[in-house]
C-alpha cells in the first residue's frame, strides 16, 4: 500500500480520572473495526489488572487504528493513551509529543478538574490542536452547556460543536472521529532527513527483550538498521518494526516519518530505552537530539520488606521484573533491624508507590510490609559536603547539619467555593505557602499553594477528600528544595529503638506527631506477657510516652473429656497468628501497627 | 497378671434436661426413647472394645448430664464389669446437676459403686444463675450434698464459673461462705469462654461479663481464698484437699492413656488420639465405627509442656532442656518471667503462678518456640 502522510492522524485522550478516558478509548476501537465485539474485554487499552480496578491508564501505549471517513478516504489512526495522574507527568509529556492532536474529554457534570486542566495545559506546550468534547451526558446531572462554557471560560478554546457523548452508551462517537480527520493536522516530516524518532514508551516482552514504542518526526526506519539511542549510546540492530493494532501487531518492512509503531531489537535492558530518547541511524546520525529528553528521579521512597523473611529473594526478582516495565521504578538493598532484610525503593510519586506495592502482592503473592513514606531532602553537612538523604535512618545528627532542605510542590485544588477554607486550614496545617486563589467560574475555584513534599506523602489527598466531601481535584509539580526545620523522630519500644519507624519531621509538628504515632502504636500492639513501654524522642529526649500493660488473660480452655487436642489446636492457632508478628527484642509487633503510623489523620 | 499398665474409663452421657446457653459440649434435649436406645449402643461399645492387659484405675461419667440418665448406671457399671478389669481402688466420678439428685437417682449412683460426685454448682448468685440458664437455688444445693454424704459418698467436688455476666469480685466472698459450709474434697473453678456455637455469643451477653482485667482479680481472689479454706491449687482450674485432686483428669494433663465410650468421647489409647463421633444418631446406629483420629502427633514434647504446665508441680527442665536451642535466651526469658511473677522460683522445674497460669498460652508458646 502506497503511504500517504496526508491520511494519518495522531491524537491522545486527555481527560481527569474517572471521567471516562479509557470508555471512549474502547467506543473508538469499536468504530473503528479494531476490535470485535467479542474480543472486547471493558476497557483494552487498560490492560493490567489494577488500571482496570483503579480506572486508571498506568502507562502509556499506543493503538494503531484504521477509519474509513465520510469523505470516503481510508485514514489511519495512532491513539496514544497516556496516564493521566501527576505521578507519570513526564510520560504524559512524551506521549503528547508524539501526537498533533488531543481529544480532551471532560465529564458533563463534574465540569474541569485539576488534572483536566493541567493535562490541557500540557497539551497547549506541545501546540497540539485540541478537541474537546463532552463526555456523560446520559448523566442526570449532565450539563453540558455549562460545561462546554467552563471550558471556553478556564481554557480558553472554542467548544461551540465540541461533540455532547455518551461513551458508555456510544452516543456520537462518530461525530469525533469526524472531527478528527477534519481538524486535526496531519503530521509532517521528511523521509530524506536523518532519522530521529521519538521513544514514547516501553514494555518487556519475554521473547523478543524490550520493545520501544516510537513516533518517527524525521526520516525513516527498517528492518535490519543499526540505530543509536541517542541519550545512552547504546546501539541495536533491529529486528522487527510493526504496528500495534488492539488485538495484535502488525509487521511491517519501514516506518516513515510521521508514523507511530514499533521497534524490536534484542533490547536487554529497559534502561537502555529511556522514554524521551531519541532513535537515530547509526550510519547516519542526526545532528542533535529531538528536544525535552530529562531523566525522570523518583521523588517518593519508601522500605519494601517481605513479611516473610524467607521470600527477600523472591522480591527481589518481584522489582527486577516491574523494573523492566518501569524504569522509573529504583530499589537498592536495605536492612532493617526490625523488619530485616529488604529494599529501599524509588517511585515518581504516591500512585506510583501504590501501584508498585500492589503489584508486587497480587502479580507476585508476597506479602509485604512498607515503612513510611520518605522524600527526599537535601542536606548540606558542616564540612560542606552535600548529601542526599532518602531513609529517616541515615539521617545525620543535628550538630554535623548546616542546612537542610526539603522538596516542595506547586499545588494546585480545585474545589467548590464552599471548601475553600476547609482547604485553606488543612494546607495551612500542612505548612503550605498560599500562592493565589481564583474564581474558575461561580461557584468553582482554583487555589494554589506551595506545599512541602513531605506533607502530602502520608495522607494529604484523602484528608483533602474528606475535608471536600470529595469535591476536590488536586495536582502538583515538584518546583524545588527550598530550607526547612527539619529533625529525625525515633520511636522506641521497650527501650530500644525501631529504625523502622523513625521520621523526619518538620520541628512545629514533631511533638504532636511523636505523640500520635505513640498512641496509634498503643492501639495497635497487643497486650502481652510483659508491659511495653512505647516512647517517642528527639535526640534522645522523650517527647511522648504510652505504655501496652501487660496481658491479664488468655483463652483457657478446658480440656474437658480428655479432649486436648482442641488445646493444642489453639495454641497452635495463637502461634500462627504470632508467626505474622514481628519480633523485636521481647517485643512482638504486628504488621498493622508498622502501617498504623502511615495514616495519622 | 503383673505389671498392668492403668487405664481410664470416659462414658459420654449426654442428656439434659435444659441446655446452657454458655455450653458448648455435645449435649442432647433429654429424650425417653432417644436415651433408651442410645445406652443399648453405649453398652454395645462398652462390650465390644478390649482393655486386655489394662486395669481400669478410673472411670469418670460425663455429660450432657449424667445424673438425669442415672438409672441407666447400674446396668453400665456391669457391663463395664462383664469386659474390663477394674481395680479395687478404682476413682469412679459422676457428674451431677443439683437438680436432679434425690433418693431415687442417688441409690442407683450408689448402687453403680460411684464414690466421687462432681456437682456442677456454677455459681452461688442466684441471679448470676438466673442469666446462666441454671434452674437451682443454693439451698437445693445444700440439702442435696447433704444427702448424697447421708448416702455414704464423701468425696464431692464442685463446679463453679469465674466471670459470668455481672459477676463481681464482691461476689466471691459469697461463694466462700458456702464453699465453707459445703466443705468440698475438690473444687473446679472455670472461667467462662463464650464459644462460637452458643446462645452466649452475642454482644448483650459479651457486654455483660467482666473485662480481662476484673476477671484476673477474681480469679487471684479465688485462688487466694480458696486456699484459705484448705482447698490447694493443683492445676490452672482445679483445687483440692490433700490426696483428693482428681486421678482421673489428671491423666488428661499427664500424658496418660484413657478410653472413652459414647457419642463425642475421646481417647487417648494404645499411642493414639481419636474420638467418637458428635452426632447421637449416627452413634445410636454405628457405635463401633465412627472414630476418627484427632492427632497426628500425640504425646510429643510440646504436649509434655502444653498440659504439665496446667500443674502447678509443672515441667522438668532436664527433660526439654536438650532440645532447646539457644540456652543462654532461653534462661534470660525465664528470668523475666520470674521477675514479672508469671513463673515460681526456677531451678529443677518451671512451674505457672497463678498470675501466670491466666496466660498460659502466652508462655507455653514462648517456651514452645526455643524447641522448634
Amino acid at each position: 500500500m502506497d503511504f500517504n502522510r496526508n491520511n494519518i492522524r495522531n491524537f491522545c485522550i486527555i481527560a481527569h480520572i474517572d471521567h471516562g478516558k479509557s470508555t471512549l478509548a474502547d467506543r473508538i476501537l469499536e468504530l473503528t473495526s479494531a476490535v470485535q465485539t467479542r474480543d472486547m474485554e471493558e476497557q483494552l487499552l487498560d490492560n493490567m489488572d489494577i488500571e482496570r480496578e483503579r480506572g486508571i491508564t498506568i502507562k502509556a501505549r499506543a493503538v494503531h487504528l484504521k477509519y474509513n471517513a465520510k469523505d470516503g478516504i481510508e485514514y489511519t489512526f495512532n491513539l496514544i493513551d497516556t496516564p493521566g495522574h501527576v505521578d507519570f507527568n513526564y510520560e504524559v509529556s512524551r506521549s503528547l509529543a508524539a501526537c498533533e492532536g488531543a481529544v480532551l474529554v471532560v465529564d458533563a457534570s463534574q465540569g474541569i478538574e485539576a488534572q483536566t486542566l493541567a493535562n490541557t495545559y500540557l497539551a497547549l506546550e506541545h501546540d497540539l490542536e485540541i478537541i474537546p468534547i463532552i463526555n456523560k451526558i446520559d448523566l442526570p446531572s449532565a450539563d453540558p452547556e455549562r460545561v462546554c462554557k467552563e471550558v471556553e471560560d478556564i481554557i480558553g478554546i472554542d467548544a461551540s460543536d465540541a461533540p455532547r457523548v455518551s461513551a458508555k452508551m456510544g452516543i456520537n462517537i462518530d461525530k469525533i472521529l469526524e472531527q478528527l480527520v477534519q481538524k486535526l493536522p496531519p503530521p509532517t516530516g521528511n523521509d530524506d532527513l536523518p532519522l530521529r524518532a521519538l521513544i514514547f514508551d516501553s514494555y518487556y516482552d519475554a521473547y523478543k527483550g524490550v520493545v520501544v514504542y516510537i513516533r518517527v518526526i524525521d526520516g525513516q526506519v527498517k528492518v535490519g538498521d543499526t540505530i543509536t539511542m541517542m541519550a545512552t549510546g547504546k546501539v541495536f540492530s533491529i529486528v522487527e518494526l510493526g504496528y500495534m493494532c488492539a488485538t495484535n501487531t502488525l509487521s511491517t518492512d519501514i516506518l516513515h516519518s510521521g508514523e507511530v509503531g514499533f521497534i524490536s531489537a534484542s533490547i536487554r535492558h529497559i534502561g537502555d530505552t529511556k522514554v524521551g530518547d531519541t532513535v537515530t541511524s547509526t550510519e547516519n546520525p542526526a545532528k542533535e537530539s529531538l528536544p525535552g529528553y530529562k531523566t525522570v528521579n523518583p521523588m517518593v521512597f519508601s522500605g519494601i520488606y517481605p513479611i516473610d523473611g524467607s521470600k527477600y529473594v523472591d522480591l527481589r526478582e518481584a522489582l527486577e521484573k516491574l523494573q523492566l516495565n518501569d524504569a522509573s521504578l529504583t530499589f537498592d538493598p536495605e536492612t532493617s533491624i526490625a523488619l530485616g532484610f529488604g529494599f529501599r525503593c524509588g517511585f515518581l510519586g504516591l500512585l506510583h508507590m501504590e501501584i508498585i506495592q500492589e503489584r508486587i502482592e497480587r502479580e507476585y503473592n508476597i506479602d509485604i510490609i512498607t515503612t513510611a513514606p520518605s522524600v527526599i531532602y537535601r542536606i548540606t553537612l558542616t564540612s560542606g559536603k552535600i548529601i542526599f538523604v532518602d531513609n529517616p535512618t541515615n539521617y545525620p545528627t543535628l550538630d554535623k547539619i548546616s542546612l537542610a532542605e526539603e522538596p516542595v510542590v506547586n499545588a494546585s485544588i480545585l474545589s467548590p467555593s464552599e471548601y475553600v477554607g476547609n482547604i485553606m486550614d488543612l494546607c495551612q496545617d500542612r505548612r503550605g505557602v498560599f500562592k493565589d486563589m481564583s474564581y474558575i467560574d461561580d461557584t468553582r475555584v482554583e487555589i494554589k499553594y506551595i506545599l512541602p513534599l513531605n506533607e502530602i506523602v502520608y495522607d494529604f489527598f484523602d484528608v483533602l477528600k474528606s475535608r471536600t466531601k470529595g469535591y476536590a481535584s488536586f495536582d502538583y509539580e515538584v518546583k524545588g528544595y527550598s530550607p526547612s526545620k527539619l529533625i529525625k523522630l525515633d520511636i522506641l519500644l521497650n527501650g530500644d529503638i525501631v529504625d523502622a519507624l523513625s521520621f523526619i519531621v518538620h520541628e512545629e509538628k514533631s511533638y504532636a506527631r511523636g505523640r500520635r504515632i505513640a498512641e496509634k502504636l498503643k492501639e495497635h500492639i497487643p497486650r502481652q506477657m510483659f508491659e511495653v513501654p512505647i516512647q517517642a524522642t528527639i535526640g534522645g529526649k522523650i517527647i511522648a510516652r504510652e505504655t501496652v500493660k501487660a496481658m491479664r488473660k488468655d483463652v483457657l480452655a478446658k480440656c474437658y473429656g480428655g479432649d486436648i487436642t482442641r488445646k493444642k489446636k489453639l495454641l497452635e492457632k495463637q502461634k500462627e497468628g504470632k508467626k505474622k508478628m514481628r519480633q523485636l527484642g521481647s517485643v512482638e509487633v504486628p504488621q498493622e501497627a508498622f502501617m498504623s503510623v502511615l495514616k495519622l489523620d | 497378671m503383673k505389671n498392668k499398665t492403668n487405664l481410664g474409663i470416659y462414658i459420654h452421657l449426654p442428656f439434659c434436661a435444659t441446655i446452657c446457653p454458655y455450653c458448648d459440649f455435645y449435649k442432647i434435649q433429654y429424650s425417653f426413647n432417644l436415651e433408651k436406645k442410645y445406652i443399648k449402643s453405649l453398652i454395645k461399645e462398652i462390650e465390644s472394645t478390649s482393655t486386655y492387659g489394662y486395669k481400669i484405675d478410673t472411670i469418670y461419667f460425663g455429660g450432657g448430664t449424667p445424673s438425669i440418665s442415672a438409672r441407666y448406671l447400674p446396668q453400665i457399671m456391669s457391663s463395664i464389669k462383664k469386659v474390663h478389669n477394674i481395680s479395687a481402688t478404682a476413682e469412679i466420678s459422676c457428674e451431677a446437676n443439683p437438680c436432679s439428685l434425690n433418693d431415687y437417682t442417688i441409690n442407683f449412683i450408689k448402687e453403680s459403686e460411684i464414690n466421687r460426685l462432681s456437682i456442677g454448682i456454677q455459681s452461688f448468685n442466684q441471679n448470676n444463675l438466673k442469666s446462666l440458664g441454671r434452674t437451682h437455688t443454693n439451698d437445693r444445693v445444700i440439702s442435696a450434698i447433704s444427702k448424697v454424704r447421708k448416702f455414704g459418698i464423701n468425696n464431692i467436688s464442685i463446679d463453679l464459673l469465674i466471670g459470668s455476666p455481672f459477676q463481681n469480685i464482691s461476689d466471691i466472698n459469697t461463694y466462700m461462705e458456702y464453699i465453707k459450709e459445703i466443705n468440698p474434697q475438690h473444687l473446679s473453678a472455670y472461667i467462662l469462654q463464650i464459644e462460637k456455637n452458643t446462645p452466649f455469643n452475642n454482644p448483650t451477653i459479651i457486654q455483660s461479663i467482666p473485662n480481662d482485667d476484673k476477671i484476673y482479680e477474681i480469679y487471684i481472689k479465688t485462688v487466694e481464698s480458696l486456699n484459705k479454706l484448705g482447698l490447694i491449687q493443683y492445676e490452672i482450674s482445679n483445687f483440692s484437699k490433700p490426696h483428693f485432686k482428681s486421678k482421673h483428669n489428671l491423666k488428661y494433663w499427664s500424658g496418660k492413656e484413657y478410653i472413652g465410650f459414647g457419642t463425642s468421647s475421646h481417647s487417648f489409647f494404645k499411642g493414639s488420639r481419636y474420638k467418637n463421633i458428635s452426632n447421637i444418631s449416627e452413634y445410636i446406629l454405628y457405635p463401633l465405627d465412627n472414630k476418627i483420629i484427632t492427632d497426628l502427633s500425640p504425646n510429643s514434647l510440646n504436649e509434655y509442656i502444653i498440659f504439665r504446665l496446667r500443674l502447678v508441680t509443672g515441667i522438668k527442665i532436664s527433660r526439654i532442656l536438650p532440645y532447646i536451642n539457644n540456652s543462654k535466651l532461653f534462661y534470660i526469658h525465664l528470668e523475666n518471667l520470674k521477675k514479672s511473677k508469671l513463673i515460681n522460683k526456677f531451678d529443677l522445674t518451671i512451674s505457672l503462678t497463678p498470675k501466670g497460669f491466666l496466660i498460659s498460652n502466652q508462655i507455653i508458646n514462648s517456651i514452645l518456640k526455643f524447641i522448634e
